[in-house]
């Protein structure tokens, strides 16, 4: 069928599509077409949301629908788990990467999905391992037990390992629920809001939490890719407490890379739903007065190039002032994010 | 309030789509959101297709675990939550009547007794909102017969253009013509823009 054949047919049943009133493979047809073509797309979504109202909205159902919905849909779809403020971002990429776990193939789950090496079988694995870590620092029992002190690469080698040698879906459940462990954990001792666990060296937990939804939702990403699936991006203020954490944590990056250069900062500004403006001392403890430089970057491509998804010279970045100083934030980066 | 009469702005594409992403991110609070704003209207839809409370009550339920287990399958850029969960309510109603008549249809065919068709039509406590309803039973009121006819038979009824085409002892053409001009003429009554329009900018 010639394009300007299949575009004729699909206009003439596009009425009837938005009605619901043709066969199923006439359906397809015009659900295929419009993929293609700009114009029935337009004309499909008009009539479509033309139809939506011809019932009008004036009745409402009966109140036990809602209770009996209620029940049905924490049976249906687990909800994010219930936890205080600062872990709410780690609790909505659980949900989500969870979402997209459910209808994986067991074939994609052996695809490869990060670093060349890791399928996302491991990757799955890889984050029950580290908050494995967290967990552990906090208190709770860990499966396989965890020796205190060990390394995050040493306790991925074990968690991967042994997964490997189970079916995905045990690794998605105890990665899931040592989640949600952990969730309620935080939530019955209000105390950890102010204390620090050790993961590799003491830090507060709320910024463990923080770094726990990055690195989830950056492997999510990789799962994403790998798999095909949609991507989405964190809530703005999800994103803001991510961005926040990394603004917070650059002087140290910095620092590390030895090309500090003493008293001076500057000024970050991230732009998009979250963004916020930050002062970056370029050292440890320096000062935050007037800054040499001011660096504009979208604050997802921020967020992406700490989780090292990007290339410091990939990232568009907006400088005024100093080019140096701005280019080496840019620069320390990725050596934020999580070594495997 | 009627999201047909205004031009889908840009805040409202941002509301459907962050609402959505609640739902991705397991947020039982945006769930619930979702449900109050708009179980009226797919329960209404569900009830008038169907023409039958307990089988309204079972559509609402659906569409509604739809959306909750599935909120990637709404993609905010092709148009609203209200109109994306407008056609899954009707699908779904429309597939239930289809089941039925075809069960009747079966059991006629065998010789055996059939069951009246509902439980008896659903009746729902009336919501406020009556100003927006009457406008497009208004509009539709308004349609040329021949449209009004094609576009009732098709949406409340749950027939195919094919079957439309057949009780209106019309041509399959005229009939798939006649539901596309229906709505269009709705659109302009109802939006005060015509389809060519282009909207959310």
């Amino acid at each position: 069928m010639r394009d300007t054949d299949s575009h004729d047919t699909v206009a003439g049943l596009i009425g009837a599509w938005a009605l619901d009133a043709c066969s199923p493979e006439e359906s397809e047809l015009v659900r295929a077409h419009l993929g293609q073509c700009a114009a029935c797309a337009r004309e499909a979504r008009v009539l479509r949301e033309v139809a939506g109202e011809l019932a009008g909205d004036h009745m409402r159902p009966p109140p036990r629908v809602e209770a009996v919905l209620r029940t049905a849909a924490r049976g249906a779809r687990r909800p994010a788990p219930a936890a205080p403020e600062y872990a709410r971002p780690y609790a909505a990429q659980v949900a989500a990467l969870d979402l997209m776990l459910d209808d994986l193939t067991a074939e994609e789950w052996r695809r490869l999905a990060a670093y060349g090496e890791l399928t996302v079988h491991d990757l799955v694995a890889h984050l029950a391992a580290t908050d494995s870590v967290v967990a552990a620092g906090l208190g709770l029992a860990v499966r396989p037990p965890m020796t205190p002190g060990t390394t995050l690469v040493a306790r991925t080698a074990v968690v991967v390992g042994a997964a490997r040698s189970r079916p995905v879906e045990e690794t998605r459940r105890s990665w899931r629920a040592q989640a949600a462990e952990l969730c309620g954990l935080l939530l019955r001792e209000p105390s950890f809001a102010t204390a620090k666990v050790a993961v590799g060296r003491p830090l507060p937990v709320p910024d463990v939490l923080v770094a726990r939804a990055f690195e989830t939702w950056v492997h999510g990403n990789d799962i994403a890719a790998a798999t095909g699936r949609p991507a989405v991006l964190p809530l703005p203020e999800h994103l803001h407490a991510m961005a926040d954490l990394a603004a917070r944590a650059l002087p140290f990056a910095i620092a590390r890379r030895g090309t500090a250069t003493g008293e001076r900062c500057v000024r970050l500004h991230l732009t998009g739903a979250g963004g916020g403006t930050w002062t970056i001392p370029l050292a440890p403890g320096g000062p935050v007065g007037d800054p040499v430089a001011v660096l504009t970057v979208d604050i997802v491509e921020f967020c992406l190039l700490v989780g090292a998804r990007r290339e410091p010279d990939e990232v568009r970045a907006g400088i005024r002032g100093d080019d140096v100083p701005a280019r080496e934030l840019l620069r320390a980066a990725p050596a934020l994010a999580p070594v495997p | 309030m009627n999201a047909l009469l205004h031009q889908r702005s840009t805040d409202a594409v941002h509301a459907d789509a962050e609402l959505r992403d609640r739902l991705v991110f397991g947020d039982e609070g945006a769930f619930i959101e979702t449900y109050e704003r708009y179980s009226p209207l797919v329960y209404t839809i569900a009830a008038r297709v169907t023409r039958d409370a307990r089988a309204a009550e079972d559509v609402t339920q659906e569409v509604f675990l739809t959306i909750w287990q599935r909120p990637l399958a709404y993609d905010a850029a092709k148009g609203s939550l209200r109109g994306w969960l407008a056609m899954i309510a009707h699908r779904r109603a429309i597939d239930l009547v289809r089941r039925e008549e075809a069960h009747r249809r079966t059991a006629a065919g065998a010789g055996l007794a059939t069951d009246p068709p509902g439980h008896g039509d659903p009746v729902g406590d009336q919501v406020s909102d009556a100003d927006a309803a009457r406008r497009v039973e208004t509009a539709v009121r308004a349609l040329p017969a021949p449209l009004r006819h094609a576009v009732t038979l098709a949406y409340f009824h749950g027939r195919t253009y094919r079957e439309v085409a057949s009780e209106l002892g019309v041509p399959e053409g005229t009939a798939k013509s006649r539901l596309r001009e229906g709505l269009r003429r709705l659109a302009v009554a109802l939006r005060g823009t015509g389809v060519g329009d282009s909207e959310g900018t």
